[in-house]
């Protein structure tokens, strides 16, 4: 049991989860704290500073942008209309692993981006997303990758551009453990004959890889997995090896790109 | 800091620290050995309960935001018909799953069809290292359709 000084707060607005953060020496602000009480957080922190009330949990239009609060859960991601559609299916893909799963209801997308391996990166770099932070400076963005809090900011919401409504998109992923970071997370997205790829997990950190984006040419899907593979710079930790990470690739991307492909593309190689 | 809520039907109140898990507050401040507690990651299942009805991993779970609410263990469960068909298909071994086993089980909505296929999706989130899962998983599809079937 740990020690009985901790406190617990839930805060009702962001801006009280500021106030907090800034005055609790010790604190930690947990989005649905399966990393601040798992073993996987390295640590339990002093006091939790809980943002369940903090009416971070929405998810809506802000300009062109589409905002999804920092506490929305991987369910509720799973199961908005907003997110529907087929070129937001990556997200929708990454979200859907952990749907069997009682952590999908307690999951948030925060605390995934906060893992700096999240799986939903990826599929989310794919939209030019970036991060709306709240800190005693006030509000400002960020990019996701590498995500980067000043001391006592915490994530409002992710903010990306969903793009064309005829795109399709998807994601695979390889992982030890159901609920463990992912060894290798790979997102596409297919716009007409336009490619966007990013990938997470088997970099730091995550990134698109724009250097093969731009217009499908006459490759092969296989030859296409190859080039993904040869231009990654695989990380080597104790969950992979960059030799498995950069073969795991490969794997994935041919599997994505055959299921993404128009068939008319498809059949052509 | 004082801790309150309903576990098992009965109103539990207990000093529990700020920064623990509902799976530490159940049985270290409401002495319910019912909730196992195994990887501690929110892997394995072993310490599944209901908090207001809704199945979480109570290693993973701060305590403090099941304050209040009504909290069902496997004690809560421990004579119906899942447990018993459990036993009766030769699904439990060590025993250490079997109460998360059975909580999730009984946490099944509707939807979740009584089959082999279906019980082995919907229980992807509680592991077990014994039994090899054959016995387990029949347990639990014979459980679900008594459950169904109102069996008390």
């Amino acid at each position: 049991m740990p020690s009985q000084a901790a406190n617990y707060y839930r805060p009702q607005t962001p801006e009280m989860a500021v106030e907090l953060l800034a005055n609790l020496q010790g604190a930690a602000v947990i989005g649905g704290a399966t990393l601040a009480l798992g073993k996987l957080g390295g640590g339990r922190p002093s006091h939790l500073i809980d943002l369940c009330d903090a009416g971070l949990d929405r998810i809506g239009w802000r300009g062109h942008h589409l905002s999804i609060g920092a506490t929305t859960t991987m369910r509720d991601l799973r199961r908005h209309p907003e997110l529907s559609a087929p070129g937001l299916a990556a997200i929708m893909a990454m979200a859907g692993h952990f749907e069997p799963l009682p952590v999908a209801a307690q999951a948030t997308l925060g605390g995934n981006l906060c893992t700096g391996v999240g799986s939903l990166v990826a599929p989310l770099l794919l939209y030019e997303a970036h991060a709306v932070l709240l800190g005693p400076d006030g509000e400002r963005h960020a990019p996701i990758a590498p995500l980067r809090l000043h001391p006592g900011e915490i994530i409002l919401s992710v903010e990306l551009e969903p793009g064309s409504p005829m795109a399709r998109s998807g994601c695979q992923s390889l992982r030890r453990t159901p609920v463990g970071p992912a060894l290798v997370t790979l997102a596409a997205l297919v716009d007409g004959d336009q490619l966007r790829l990013a990938v997470s997990g088997i970099e730091a950190p995550a990134r698109r890889l724009r250097d093969l984006e731009g217009r499908w040419d006459r490759r092969s899907v296989a030859q296409w997995a190859e080039s993904i593979a040869h231009v990654v710079r695989p990380i080597d930790d104790a969950r992979g090896s960059a030799d498995y990470r950069r073969a795991m690739v490969g794997v994935l991307a041919e599997r994505l790109l055959k299921e993404l492909l128009p068939t008319e593309l498809r059949e052509v190689h | 800091m004082r801790w309150s809520a309903e576990v098992d039907g009965r109103l539990v109140e207990c000093d529990v620290p700020g920064n623990a898990s509902l799976a530490e507050a159940l049985r270290g401040g409401a002495e319910n050995t019912a909730v196992k507690v195994a990887c501690g990651e929110g892997i394995c299942g072993a310490c599944s309960c209901l908090v207001a009805g809704e199945r979480v991993h109570g290693c993973i779970y701060p305590a403090f935001r099941a304050y209040g609410q009504v909290i069902q263990t496997a004690a809560s469960f421990a004579d119906g018909p899942v447990a018993r068909a459990l036993v009766e298909a030769g699904g439990v071994q060590c025993g250490f799953c079997t109460p998360g086993m059975v909580v999730a089980v009984h946490s099944l909505s509707t939807d979740v069809p009584a089959t082999e296929a279906g019980i082995r999706h919907a229980l992807a989130g509680n592991l077990c290292r014994c039994t090899g899962y054959a016995g387990l998983v029949a347990g639990a599809v014979a459980g679900l359709q008594r459950l169904r079937a109102g069996e008390p």
